[in-house]
């Protein structure tokens, strides 16, 4: 694992161990977390799920009857589960630095997982909870048990439009992979929005509002934001950002990347398979990933093997043949909705680097 | 159910966490309980390593910066949310850069006097930016041995001004017997930092508090003699206790010692029942 944060456990998967499962065990999965629940710092030592009896989400804000439900009420209620791929919105962000630094943790492709999630649709808790929301509380607001170590420091915090078709398939989820979430992945209570970036997916999430405008917290208003325009290094930097001129970094851009042959695999001359993996944000489906094996001059459809439900990893293959010598292995992918890949990803530069989806580059020595 | 993968079925003798370390190449990964290891955080990095074949950038929280002015305040404000890495990955950002990064902090809670955060901007700008840095300024402190601006600069950032700490999570200084435990204890958590569960005045801890080994010896032994004789600990002040001197800590300082040795060494002071 490639570590970002010791003191945090943020550290993320080499592609060498990622590729090796296509459900991404809890032991290998990428962390990102800001702050542990107060007082629970041990939780960030181990993969186990969180110890606890109970647990409460409040649901209120503008609302006639605020409710607090239950761990059990949640359990009692009918389950679903899917298949979504979880990713940080910085997953990528040292190839914008190879065009200017943008400051963080320098997350190359490891930043995702693709992981089974099992809970009770959002939309079927609220309408459950029955709260009443006022006819002007146009935002939800999520909000997770993490604490800032600092006395007034604010912690995550995430709003979304109450009509936003991504809630649609929403879930509180209370299992990862067929096990109770561990603690680290947000149990006991995760939010879940398949195809939308990791931060958006609150971590032991205790409150739920219904408010009219979205949430102050800098974790909305600053953080994760995207710039809605291009923007250049040098003329546009982290002061600038504002809440007219980007947005929350909310559904995953397309992307795919190449899982074999990487750097640091022997291939040999002669006959090979090139795999990998594409995912978008589930709205279409991905219908082309187009691979090139000498740096982008010539591009060979590979076939898509498709993957388990529209927000899971699409795996794809080329077979196809490589002589002696260096290869620029390359790969883009491409949904129904005509929704593709920069061949240079730098031109979506941002000086906060997220959402990188530049088509992938593997430079492999074929012997 | 499902059959899980040899390489991932966890260790059943281990309490807590099963680590996974790599065979050779990428073949079959072999269980192993590091349960004994120390530290809840230390030990999932530790698992990541080992899963990566050791190949992680730096595992400890303990990151070092280039010397130069303004290091200490960033070693003092800067590792109460996060370790520095982040601050070393950010390397190469050009002032302006540095400057927004110090906009958020403060946003996400990060108290700072102008005057410390223009002397922290100057340093991140000066060695992490995107010129060469000047030739290292010898390592001399740019603070004075002056106890209360030591303890704001560097102890203030987790323990907060008034020595109160926060709950559950940095336990108070102010009122608090443990400065008492022995002659040595207060600078050897300075010295080597302290991790693991701890309770103080009755509330439960278990973090980590990084090394202050950047402080001079004069500092150190500045530090405890003002943190003893304020925020209320002159009451459980012992008279029999020596003071501790700069030759003393130059001893302390000599020592093999981690985090997880300190909090042993409180264990058995605790134990002794003082
Ligand atoms: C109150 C908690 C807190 C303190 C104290 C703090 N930070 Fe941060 N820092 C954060 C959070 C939260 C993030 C992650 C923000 C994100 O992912 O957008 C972060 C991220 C960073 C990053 C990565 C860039 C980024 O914006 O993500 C740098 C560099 C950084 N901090 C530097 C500092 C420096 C220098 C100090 C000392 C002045 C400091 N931090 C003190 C909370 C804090
Ligand atoms: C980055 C945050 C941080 C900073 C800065 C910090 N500490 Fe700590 N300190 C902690 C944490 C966390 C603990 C508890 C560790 C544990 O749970 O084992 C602690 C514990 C202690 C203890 C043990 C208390 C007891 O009752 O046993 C002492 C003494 C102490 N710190 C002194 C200091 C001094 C002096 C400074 C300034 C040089 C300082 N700390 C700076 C985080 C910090």
């Amino acid at each position: 694992m490639i570590i970002h944060n010791a003191k945090l456990g943020v550290m993320e998967t080499p592609l060498s161990l990622l590729r090796e499962h296509y459900i991404t065990p809890k032991e290998i999965m990428y962390i990102r977390n800001h702050f542990p629940p107060a007082g629970k710092q041990a939780w960030y030592g181990t993969t186990d799920a969180p110890a606890v009896q109970d647990w409460k989400i409040r649901i209120s804000g503008l609302v006639v009857r605020p409710r607090t439900i239950t761990l059990d009420d949640l359990k009692a209620m009918k389950q679903v589960k899917l298949v979504a791929v979880m990713q940080c919105a910085g997953n990528g962000r040292y190839y914008f630095s190879q065009k200017a630094k943008v400051g963080g943790g320098q997350w190359k492709h490891g930043g995702m997982a693709n992981v089974e999630w099992e809970g009770v649709p959002l939309r079927a808790v609220l309408e459950k909870a029955d709260v009443g929301p006022a006819a002007d509380a146009r935002w939800i607001t999520a909000n997770g048990a993490d604490e800032s170590p600092a006395p007034k420091g604010a912690d995550l915090i995430k709003s979304f439009r109450v009509e936003d078709p991504f809630l649609d398939n929403a879930i509180l989820a209370l299992k990862m992979n067929g096990e109770p979430i561990p603690a680290v992945h947000g149990g006991p209570v995760r939010l879940v929005i398949p195809g939308y970036y990791g931060n958006m997916n609150v971590k032991w999430l205790s409150e739920i509002l219904y408010e009219t405008e979205e949430s102050p917290s800098p974790f909305q208003s600053k953080a994760y934001r995207e710039v809605k325009k291009p923007v250049k290094p040098g003329t546009f930097t982290v002061k600038d950002y504002n809440t007219g001129n980007s947005t929350p970094t909310y559904a995953f851009k397309t992307m795919s990347v190449i899982f074999y042959p990487l750097a640091e695999d022997r291939v040999k001359a002669g006959p090979v398979e090139i795999r990998g993996v594409a995912w978008n944000d589930g709205l279409a489906p991905i219908t082309s990933v187009r691979v090139s094996t000498d740096g982008g001059k010539t591009w060979q459809d590979a076939t898509i093997e498709g993957g388990a439900g529209p927000w899971a990893w699409q795996k794809w293959s080329l077979k196809t043949s490589l002589d002696a010598g260096t290869h620029d292995l390359r790969c883009v992918a491409s949904d129904a909705l005509g929704r593709s890949q920069p061949l240079d990803g730098t031109v979506a530069w941002n000086p906060k680097g997220y959402e990188w989806n530049g088509a992938d580059l593997v430079r492999v020595t074929v012997a | 159910m499902r059959a899980t993968p040899t390489h991932l079925r966890p260790n059943k003798t281990c309490a807590t966490l099963s680590v996974i370390a790599p065979a050779p190449a990428s073949a079959a990964l072999r269980p192993h309980c590091l349960a004994a290891l120390p530290g809840a955080i230390g030990r999932l990095v530790l698992t990541a390593l080992l899963l990566a074949g050791g190949a992680g950038s730096a595992p400890a929280q303990n990151i070092e910066l280039p010397p130069g002015p303004g290091r200490a305040l960033v070693y003092g404000r800067c590792r109460t949310c996060h370790d520095l890495q982040y601050v070393e990955e950010s390397k190469g950002l050009d002032a302006v850069g540095w400057d927004g990064i110090l906009d958020d902090m403060e946003s996400y809670g990060v108290v700072l006097s102008p005057e410390e955060r223009r002397k922290i901007v100057d340093y991140l700008a000066t060695y992490m930016g995107d010129q060469p840095p000047p030739a290292p300024a010898a390592a001399a402190s740019d603070q004075p041995a002056d106890g209360a601006a030591l303890y704001a600069g560097n102890c203030a950032g987790c323990h907060q001004e008034n020595a109160e700490g926060v709950e559950e999570t940095f336990p108070p200084l102010a009122g608090n017997d443990d400065l008492f435990l022995s002659k040595d204890f207060l600078a050897r958590v300075i010295l080597h930092g302290l991790s693991g569960p701890i309770t103080v005045k009755g509330g439960q801890y278990d973090n980590e508090m990084p090394a202050f080994d950047h402080l001079s010896d004069a500092e150190i032994a500045a530090l405890v003699a003002y943190l003893r004789s304020h925020f209320g600990n002159d009451a459980a002040a012992h008279p029999d206790l020596a003071r501790l001197t700069a030759e003393d800590v130059a001893v302390l300082r000599a020592e093999e010692a981690g985090p997880e040795a300190v909090r042993a060494l409180r264990d058995e002071l605790v134990g002794k029942g003082r």
